[in-house]
C-alpha cells in the first residue's frame, strides 16, 4: 500500500511527466551513426525529454555496445541514462542501469558514481528492498568525510554530499517502511541532533510518527514536550500537529485525560495552522525571486527555496481539504477536560467553539454537552445562556425538550419559579410526547411548590399522576401533592394523600417522610391522640431518621397538650445535642412545662444548666430572662437583677457571647424609676471600673454603652460622651453592630463625622446582615449628601431600597432620595421615590404627608395642577394629624384650582382653610383668607359643597 | 479523523523522497528591492531617508576588462513611492540574538533598534521585530523609566511599520507598558475593545490578561469590602460572577492557545492565585499540575510545584487517582 503512495509521490514530486511521449522526430531512425546517435542521446537529456533520451542511449548500447572504441562514450553515457529512467520512474530499469553504472571498469567519475549510489537506494526502495536500501544509504553516507557538506569547495567537487543529510532521513524511512517502528524512532532521535534545522524538524516529525506506530506514547508525549518550543520552525508543522492529534486521542481513549490534555491543548486551530504556513510561503516565494533577481544568487539557495515552496504549498493545499479539524481536536480537550470533572474548562472550550462554527450536528451535540457541563458546576447563569443560544441555532432539533427541560432547571434553581414555570409548561405544551414531557410538568408542579402557589402545586401534581401513572415519578409526584396540601394547611387531605402513598408504595423512597408528615399534620389539626400515637410509632420505627428530633418537638408538644407533662419532659430531653437549634428548642419547651407547673426552682435550674453548657447560644439572654422571672415571681427582685449581673460578669468579656448585648438593655428594664435607674447606672460606673483595672476590654466596652443607653434621657450629653469614648474601643470586626451603630450615631453628632462615616462602612462591611443595616446605610447616604455627592448619596439609597427590608428609615430614605432627584432635574425619578414611598407599609404617616405634598409640589411645578390636586385633597383628608402639612396641600390645592380657573373650586378651598381652627395658627391660613378676599370672599352657602369633592 | 490520518502519511511521504537534499536555509547574501512595476535591483542598501532609498550595485565588467580588476559600484536612489517590498540580506547571527535575548542583552537591542528603526516602513524589514523584543526587554527590566520608554516605542511600531500583524504586537505591548506604567484603567478600556476585534492569538490574549487582572482587582477590593461576603446575599452573586470571569479570562489562553507556553502558563499561575484568593482548592490543585505537567519549563511550573507541596500527599495524588480511576 505504501508503495503505490510512494511511486504516486515521486511522479509528482519529480515533476517527471509525459513530455517523453512527444519524442523527437528521429530518434527512432535505423541508420544513424553512433555519433548521431550520441549527440541525439545528449541533446534529448538536454530538452529534458528523457524518454527520446533514454531511448537513444539504449539503442546506442544495442548497436555499438560491443565496439571497443565505444566503451569510453558508454561509460560517460551510463549517468544520463540512470538519470533518465529515474526521471521516468522505471525504476526497475534505472536500478540495473545504475548498478552497470557503478560496476563499470574503469570506474566512472566520481561525482556520478557518488550521486547514483544514493539514487540505487532510491530504486531499491520502490522495490520493496528497505533492507538493501538503507545498507546502500549507509554506505553512501560513509563516502563522505564528516563535516565536508560545510566545505563549499568540497561541496562544488562533490555535490552528492549535499544528499547526506536526506540520506540519513532515508535510512529511519526505512526501517519505517520494514515495519520498524521502534527502530526507526531510536534511529531518528540518535541522528537528528547532528542535522541541519530543517532537516532535524524532518527527523523530529518521523520520529514522533514512528513511536506513535510503534504504540510508544509515552515517549511520543516526551518528544512533543522536548520538541514543542521549537515547532513554529518545523516546514512540517501541520503534520506535526496532526501527529499530536493524534497521540491526545489516544490518550483520551485510553481514559489518560490529563495526557490527553497535555497533547491537545498544543494543537494549533485550522486557521492558524493555514496562515502561519501560507506568510511562510510568501516570505519563502519572496526570497526565491531575490535570489533569481541575482545573477550572481546561490543555484543551490534556488533549488532549496523552490522545494521548501513546494513542500509548504502541498501540505497547504492537503491540510485545507480536512473538514471539521477544529471540532474534532476541540471536542476532545472538551472531553478530556470532563473526563477529569472540569466542567468550567470543558464548558468554556465548548462555548469557544460553538460561537464559531457553524450549525451542525458535531456543534448540536456539543452546545448540548455545554448547557450539561454549566449545569454541573451550578454556573446557572451561563447554562441559560447556552440553553438560549441553542434553542436559537437549532430550533427544530430533536434535543429541544432536554434543552428546554435544563434551562428550566438552571431557572429553578436560581429562584426564578416563574420563568421554570413557564419553560416546563412550554415544554408541555410543544413536546408532549417527549420523554422530557413528564418530568417537566412534574418539575413545574414543583417550582409551583417552591413559589408558594400551593393550590396549583396540587392541581399540578394530581394532573401529572393522571396523565403518567406509570411514570417513574408517579410516587414522588403523589407524595409531593400531599406535601402541598399539607403547606396549603390541608391537614386532612394531606394525611388521605400520604395514606394512599404508603398503600400504594410499599417500598416508596419517600415512605419515613410520608409517615411523619401524616403524624404532623394531625399535630396541626389538633388530633393529639392520633399524633400522639403516629409520632411515637414513627420514632420506633424510624429512629435514625432525619426527622427524629422534630418529631420529638411535636410530640413533647402533644404530650404537654395533653397534660402528660413528664412524658413530655422525657420526650423533650430526648432531642439530640447535636442538633443545636431544635435542642435549644426543647430545652426551652421543657421551662414552658416547668413555667406553667409553677415549678419555679426547677425551670431556674433548668435555665442555668442550659446557660451553663451553651454560653455561646443565642438563646442565653432568653435563659437568664427566665430565670430572673422565677425569682420576680417569688418576689426575690434582688436575685432576679443579681442572676442578669452574674451573667454579665461571667461573659461579658466574651465578645463572642452576642446574647450579653441583650441582658444589658433587658436588665435595665429590672430598675424601675429614676432612683432604681440612679443606683443602675451607678452599678453599671462600679463594673466600668473594675473591668478597666481588670483589663476586661470587651466588659468595658458594653458597660459603658449600657451605661450610655441609661443615661440616653436624662444625660443626653454625658451619654453621646460616653459613647464616643466607647467608639474608639469598638473593633468592627468582632463587636455587636448594635454597639457600632450607637457609636457612631454618637460621633455623628458629637461632629466627628469621618469617624462616623468610618465607623458606619465598617458596620456594613463586617455584618452584612445585621439590622442596623438600614442606620447606616442611610448615616452614609446623609453624610454624602451634606458632602454634595449626590451621586455617592444615591448609590447608598439605592443599596438600602435593595438590601434592607421592613425598615422604618424606609420613608426617610425615599424623601432625601426625591429631594437628590429633584435638585438635580430627575423629576419623574423622584415622583417614583415618592410613589414607593406611599405604597410601603413601614413609612411613617407624616413621611407619607410630605410625600404626597412633594408629588403635589412636583405636579404643579410641571403645570398640571389638575394632577397635584389629588395628591394634595388625599394628604388634607387622610393626614390630617401633620397640621402642617395639611395647612400647605389645602394652600396650594386653592392655587392649583385658580391655576385651572375654577374659582369656585378655589375659594372653597381657602374657605376650608381658614375655617379651620386647628390651623388658624399656620401662616398658609391667613395667605388662604387673602386669596378668599381678592376671589370674592366665601362661596354662597348652597354653593359651598366640600373642596375634596 | 480518517482524512488526517491520510493526509499526514502523504505528507510523511512527501519528505522521504524529496529529490534533492535540503540544507540549512540559505542566507540572501544581498538586498533585493522590488519595484511596484515589477522590476528588481539587487545590491547593498545604503540609505534611506523619508523620500528615497539608496542601493550600492556592482556594475558588469565593462567589455574588455580584466576579469581580476577592481570591481565597480554604482550608488542609485529609488523613491519610497515606487517601492514594493525589500527582501533584506539576513543576517543569522541577528536573529540568533534577538531570538535569546535577555534584560542583559538590553544595550546591544537597543543598539540593533537604533540601527533598523529607520527601515520601520519598509515592506519586510525585521526592524518592527527588533523593536518589539527591545521593548519587551524594557518592560522586563522592570524600572519605571524603561517602562516608559517601552510605551513609546511600541507606539512608534504600531503607527510606524508596515505590517498589520506588527502593528498588532506593538499595540499588545504597549497595552503592556500602559499597565507597566500605571495607565490601567486606559489599559483596559483599550483591552476591551481589542478582545472584541483582534484577531491575532498573541493580542488577544494580552488584551484579556489585562481584563483578567482588572476583574481580579475588582474582585479583591469585592471580598475586600465585603469580607463576610458568604453570609451576604447582594454581595454573594457578584462575587461568583466576577470569580467566574476572571477564571475564565486567565484560562483562556491555556485553552485556547495552549502553545503559546509563556502566555498560557502566566495565565494557568493567574488562575491558580484567584482560585486560591477564593479558596477554590480543587481548582487551584488542577491548575497547578496543568503547569507542571504542560509547561514543565517555566517559573509558573516552579511557583506551582511549590504550592502542590504545601499540600498532604494524600490530597494531591486524589486527582490524578481519580483520574486512573475513570
Amino acid at each position: 500500500m505504501h508503495c503505490s503512495g510512494v511511486r504516486a509521490f515521486i511522479a509528482i514530486s519529480f515533476g517527471i511527466f509525459s513530455g517523453c511521449l512527444f519524442a523527437q522526430k528521429g530518434a527512432d531512425k535505423p541508420d544513424l551513426t553512433a555519433d548521431e546517435l550520441a549527440v541525439n542521446a545528449s541533446s534529448f537529456y538536454a530538452q529534458g525529454k528523457y524518454g527520446e533520451a533514454a531511448q537513444a542511449y539504449q539503442r546506442f548500447f544495442t548497436d555499438f555496445g560491443s565496439a571497443a572504441d565505444a566503451q569510453a562514450v558508454i561509460r560517460q553515457m551510463r549517468y544520463p541514462l540512470a538519470m533518465c529512467l529515474l526521471r521516468l520512474q522505471r525504476f526497475s530499469e534505472a536500478g540495473e542501469a545504475i548498478r552497470e553504472a557503478l560496476a563499470s571498469e574503469p570506474p566512472i567519475e566520481t561525482a556520478h558514481s557518488q550521486d547514483l549510489l544514493f539514487w540505487r537506494a532510491i530504486c531499491e526502495m520502490q522495490e520493496n528492498q528497505g533492507g538493501q536500501a538503507r545498507e546502500t544509504l549507509e554506505q553512501f553516507v560513509e563516502l563522505f568525510p564528516a563535516g565536508s557538506e560545510r566545505q563549499a569547495t568540497y561541496v562544488q567537487q562533490y555535490p552528492a554530499v549535499q544528499k547526506v543529510s536526506e540520506a540519513r532521513l532515508l535510512i529511519g524511512t526505512c526501517l519505517l517502511l520494514d515495519g520498524r517502528n521502534k527502530d526507526a524512532a531510536e534511529y531518528f532521535s540518535r541522528v537528528k541532533q547532528g542535522l541541519i534545522p530543517i532537516n532535524r524538524g524532518r527527523a523530529t516529525v518521523l520520529q514522533l510518527h514512528a513511536l506513535l506506530a510503534a504504540g510508544e506514547d509515552d515517549q511520543a508525549m516526551a518528544v512533543v514536550t522536548e520538541e514543542f518550543s521549537r515547532m513554529g520552525d518545523l516546514l512540517q508543522l501541520v503534520t506535526f500537529q496532526t501527529l499530536i492529534l493524534d497521540l491526545g486521542t489516544r490518550y483520551l481513549e485510553r481514559n489518560e485525560a490529563r495526557k490527553a490534555i497535555v497533547c491537545l491543548q498544543r494543537v494549533w486551530g485550522k486557521d492558524r495552522l493555514l496562515k502561519h504556513q501560507q506568510a511562510r510561503l510568501e516570505d519563502l516565494e519572496s526570497k526565491l525571486q531575490a535570489v533569481e533577481a541575482d545573477p550572481r544568487g546561490d543555484p543551490y539557495a534556488k533549488l532549496l527555496y523552490a522545494q521548501m515552496i513546494a513542500k509548504v504549498k502541498r501540505e497547504i493545499e492537503n491540510f485545507g481539504k480536512i473538514e471539521s479539524f477544529d471540532a474534532g481536536f476541540r471536542l476532545r480537550l472538551a472531553a478530556a477536560y470532563q473526563a477529569m470533572q472540569r466542567y468550567r474548562e470543558s464548558a468554556l472550550i465548548l462555548e469557544g467553539m460553538l460561537n464559531e462554527m457553524p450549525a451542525d450536528r458535531v456543534v448540536e451535540s456539543a452546545s448540548i454537552n455545554l448547557v450539561q457541563c454549566w449545569s454541573a458546576i451550578e454556573c446557572w447563569a451561563n447554562a441559560t445562556e447556552a440553553a438560549e443560544t441553542f434553542l436559537e441555532k437549532f430550533p427544530r432539533s430533536e434535543s429541544v425538550p432536554l434543552i428546554r427541560y435544563m434551562q428550566g432547571i438552571a431557572e429553578q434553581r436560581s429562584g426564578d419559579y416563574s420563568k421554570a414555570i413557564a419553560l416546563f409548561d412550554a415544554i408541555e405544551a410543544k413536546h408532549s410526547s417527549s420523554d422530557y414531557a413528564p418530568r417537566a410538568k412534574f418539575m413545574k408542579a414543583f417550582s409551583l411548590l417552591q413559589a408558594e402557589r400551593h393550590n396549583d402545586a396540587v392541581a399540578e401534581f394530581e394532573q401529572f399522576e393522571e396523565r403518567y401513572p406509570r411514570h417513574d415519578l408517579a410516587q414522588d409526584a403523589l407524595y409531593w401533592r400531599g406535601i402541598g396540601y399539607s403547606l396549603d394547611r390541608q391537614f386532612s387531605r394531606c394525611r388521605q394523600v400520604m395514606d394512599d402513598y404508603l398503600d400504594t408504595y410499599k417500598a416508596g423512597r419517600h415512605r419515613t417522610t410520608a409517615v411523619f408528615r401524616k403524624a404532623y399534620c394531625a399535630q396541626q389539626s389538633k388530633d393529639y391522640q392520633t399524633s400522639i400515637e403516629e409520632l411515637g410509632s414513627f420514632l420506633s420505627s424510624y429512629p435514625g431518621a432525619e426527622e427524629c428530633d422534630e418529631a420529638r418537638i411535636l410530640l413533647g408538644d402533644a404530650l404537654l397538650s395533653q397534660g402528660r407533662v413528664e412524658e413530655g419532659i422525657a420526650v423533650f430531653q430526648g432531642i439530640s445535642r447535636e442538633n443545636a437549634k431544635l435542642y435549644a428548642e426543647g430545652v426551652f419547651k421543657i421551662g414552658k412545662a416547668y413555667q406553667l407547673a409553677d415549678e419555679h426552682e426547677k425551670l431556674r435550674d433548668h435555665m442555668a444548666t442550659f446557660k451553663a453548657r451553651f454560653p455561646r447560644s443565642p438563646r442565653v439572654a432568653e435563659a437568664i430572662f427566665w430565670m430572673g422571672w422565677t425569682y420576680r415571681q417569688q418576689g426575690m427582685s434582688d436575685q432576679a437583677r443579681d442572676v442578669y449581673w452574674e451573667a454579665i460578669s461571667e461573659y461579658g468579656d466574651d465578645a463572642a457571647i452576642r446574647s450579653v448585648d441583650d441582658l444589658l438593655p433587658a436588665l435595665s428594664k429590672l430598675y424601675k424609676g429614676a432612683d432604681e435607674q440612679a443606683e443602675f447606672s451607678a452599678r453599671l460606673g462600679d463594673l466600668c471600673v473594675e473591668a478597666e483595672r481588670t483589663g476586661k476590654r470587651t466588659l468595658l466596652k458594653r458597660a459603658l454603652w449600657a451605661r450610655a443607653a441609661a443615661l440616653r434621657s436624662k444625660d443626653p450629653d454625658r451619654a453621646r460622651s460616653d459613647l464616643v469614648e466607647v467608639a474608639q474601643r469598638l473593633n468592627a470586626q468582632s463587636d455587636n453592630p448594635l454597639l457600632l451603630a450607637d457609636c457612631a450615631d454618637a460621633l455623628l453628632a458629637a461632629g466627628r463625622e469621618a469617624e462616623a462615616e468610618k465607623m458606619f462602612r465598617d458596620l456594613v462591611k463586617w455584618n452584612p446582615r445585621a439590622v442596623q443595616k438600614d442606620r447606616a446605610l442611610v448615616a452614609i447616604g446623609r453624610i454624602e449628601m451634606q458632602r454634595g455627592n449626590a451621586s455617592a448619596a444615591l448609590e447608598q439609597f439605592d443599596r438600602f431600597e435593595r438590601e434592607v427590608l421592613g425598615s422604618r428609615l424606609f420613608g426617610e430614605v425615599m424623601l432625601a432620595r426625591a429631594e437628590l432627584l429633584q435638585t438635580r432635574g430627575r423629576m419623574a425619578e423622584a415622583r417614583e421615590a415618592l410613589e414607593r414611598l406611599l405604597a410601603n407599609e413601614y413609612a411613617l404617616g407624616q413621611e407619607k404627608a410630605k410625600a404626597l405634598y412633594l408629588i403635589g409640589e412636583i405636579h404643579m411645578n410641571e403645570s398640571r395642577p389638575d394632577l397635584a390636586i389629588p395628591y394634595f385633597q388625599r394628604l388634607y383628608v387622610m393626614h390630617g394629624r401633620w397640621r402642617d402639612w395639611v395647612a400647605k396641600a389645602y394652600y396650594r390645592s386653592g392655587e392649583a384650582f385658580e391655576k385651572l380657573n375654577d374659582q369656585s373650586s378655589a375659594r372653597r378651598t381657602y374657605q376650608e382653610l381658614s375655617e379651620r381652627e386647628d390651623l388658624a395658627s399656620f401662616e398658609e391660613a391667613r395667605r388662604a383668607r387673602d386669596r378668599l378676599d381678592l376671589l370674592g370672599g366665601p362661596l354662597p352657602t348652597e354653593e359651598a359643597a366640600p373642596s375634596q369633592g | 479523523m480518517r482524512n488526517i490520518a491520510a493526509f499526514r502519511f502523504l505528507m510523511l511521504l512527501c519528505f522521504w523522497v524529496a529529490d534533492n537534499a535540503s540544507g540549512q536555509l540559505p542566507r540572501v547574501g544581498q538586498d533585493t528591492i522590488f519595484l511596484r512595476q515589477g522590476d528588481r535591483l539587487v545590491g547593498e542598501l545604503t540609505g534611506i531617508d523619508e523620500r528615497s532609498i539608496r542601493l550600492r550595485r556592482l556594475l558588469p565588467p565593462l567589455p574588455g576588462a580584466s576579469t581580476d580588476g577592481a570591481p565597480i559600484l554604482a550608488s542609485i536612489t529609488v523613491l519610497r513611492s515606487d517601492l514594493d517590498r525589500v527582501e533584506f540580506s539576513s543576517g543569522e547571527a541577528q536573529e540568533r540574538m534577538l531570538m535569546n535575548a535577555t534584560t542583559a542583552n538590553l544595550s546591544e537591542i537597543e543598539a540593533l533598534w537604533r540601527e533598523a528603526r529607520v527601515w520601520l516602513g519598509v515592506p519586510k524589514s525585521s526592524a518592527g521585530a527588533v523593536g518589539l523584543v527591545y521593548g519587551d526587554l524594557l518592560l522586563r527590566n522592570g524600572d519605571p523609566a524603561g517602562a516608559r520608554t517601552a510605551l513609546d516605542l511600541f507606539g512608534a511600531i504600531e503607527a510606524g511599520t508596515w505590517s498589520d500583524q506588527m502593528a498588532m504586537r506593538a499595540r499588545q505591548g504597549r497595552l503592556r507598558a500602559m499597565v507597566a506604567t500605571g495607565f490601567v484603567q486606559e489599559a483596559v478600556v483599550e483591552a476591551k475593545e481589542l478582545e472584541r476585534v483582534a484577531e491575532d492569538p498573541v493580542v488577544l490574549i494580552e488584551a484579556k490578561f489585562i481584563l483578567a487582572k482588572a476583574a481580579e482587582t475588582a474582585l479583591r477590593k469585592l471580598v475586600e469590602d465585603n469580607p463576610r461576603w458568604t453570609e451576604d446575599p447582594f454581595v454573594l452573586p457578584e462575587r461568583n460572577r466576577l470569580y467566574e470571569a476572571v477564571l475564565e479570562l486567565y484560562l483562556y489562553p491555556a485553552l485556547f492557545f495552549g502553545s503559546e507556553i509563556e502566555v498560557a502558563s502566566r495565565g494557568l499561575w493567574g488562575a491558580v492565585e484567584v482560585s486560591r484568593f477564593a479558596g477554590d482548592e480543587k481548582q487551584a490543585l488542577e491548575a497547578s499540575m496543568d503547569l507542571v505537567e504542560i509547561y514543565p519549563g517555566t517559573s509558573y511550573a516552579r511557583l506551582a510545584q511549590d504550592f502542590i507541596e504545601t499540600f498532604p500527599k494524600s490530597l494531591r495524588n486524589k486527582y490524578n487517582q481519580n483520574e486512573e480511576k475513570r
